[in-house]
């Protein structure tokens, strides 16, 4: 689901190695926090649902999903990118 | 009046054994009955240890959301009436229905969510106004929408969750 102020923080990480994706989690995602996993998804499947990206580059490769409707159609959405989405737990266990 | 053929098992004092070949059939009804009544019984407690379980899940995801800010990212922390509206919820759903996950939206709301599988997914959010927000994935069918809760669940939502648990319409 989309914070209130309704720009979901995302990280592009097509062209990025395995290792790579786990970096920037770990340097710009998981902060104090342990990193488990992540969720990949499309860009296209994204736009298919009618949400957009919006690329700001700070830091570098992150943008926020944007364009998320009323909490109904909002929870709707959400439903159909994590149906298509991949989860992917951290190989080696957590990690900080 | 007829004495019973009813042995208390050494285990526990609600268990019975079934009447000796015998005895009268009056004996047989009186324990048939306890029976069906230790099967109430528990069948209750089954389903007392069931809201048990989700409203300490419930106590839990607000625990984890009491304070703003609280995944990172602008979170709301859960509202005092959400969480009462939401274990009115729990209370009202059906006995038959399996547990939910319970989680906090990031909006403050307490979600409830039904995941059986890929496009078998119902949720719906108890927020703080008596308003219901319900979304899910019914195999090819797709649903949405808002419901005025105060005791009892919106009949669009028992119909949701009805079908979610109807493996005929996921097809």
């Amino acid at each position: 689901m989309p914070p209130p102020d309704r720009r979901l923080s995302v990280y592009q990480i097509r062209g990025l190695t395995e290792a790579q994706i786990w970096k920037l989690g770990r340097l710009f995602v998981a902060g104090r926090r342990t990193l488990h996993g992540r969720a990949d998804v499309r860009a296209a499947i994204i736009h298919g649902v009618g949400l957009s990206v919006d690329a700001d580059n700070m830091p570098v490769r992150h943008a926020n999903v944007i364009g998320w409707p009323e909490k109904s159609k909002a929870k709707l959405l959400a439903q159909l990118l994590a149906n298509q989405a991949s989860l992917e737990v951290r190989p080696n266990g957590s990690v900080r | 009046m007829t004495a019973t053929a009813l042995v208390l098992k050494p285990e526990g004092l609600l268990s019975t054994r079934s009447a000796s070949p015998g005895v009268s059939g009056e004996a047989e009804t009186i324990t048939k009955r306890i029976e069906e009544v230790l099967a109430d019984f528990w069948l209750s407690a089954a389903l007392s240890a069931k809201y048990v379980e989700a409203h300490q899940a419930l106590v839990s995801a607000c625990e984890e959301a009491s304070r703003e800010n609280w995944d990172g990212y602008g979170a709301r922390p859960f509202a005092l009436q959400a969480s009462a509206a939401a274990d009115r919820f729990l209370r009202a759903l059906p006995t038959t229905a399996p547990s939910p996950e319970i989680s906090v939206d990031p909006d403050g709301e307490i979600a409830f969510e039904w995941y059986l599988g890929p496009r078998r997914v119902l949720s719906v959010s108890v927020g703080s106004t008596n308003q219901l927000t319900y979304a899910a994935l019914l195999g090819p069918n797709i649903v949405h929408g808002t419901e005025t809760f105060v005791d009892e669940l919106p009949p669009s939502i028992v119909a949701n969750l009805s079908r979610l648990l109807s493996s005929d319409t996921m097809a």
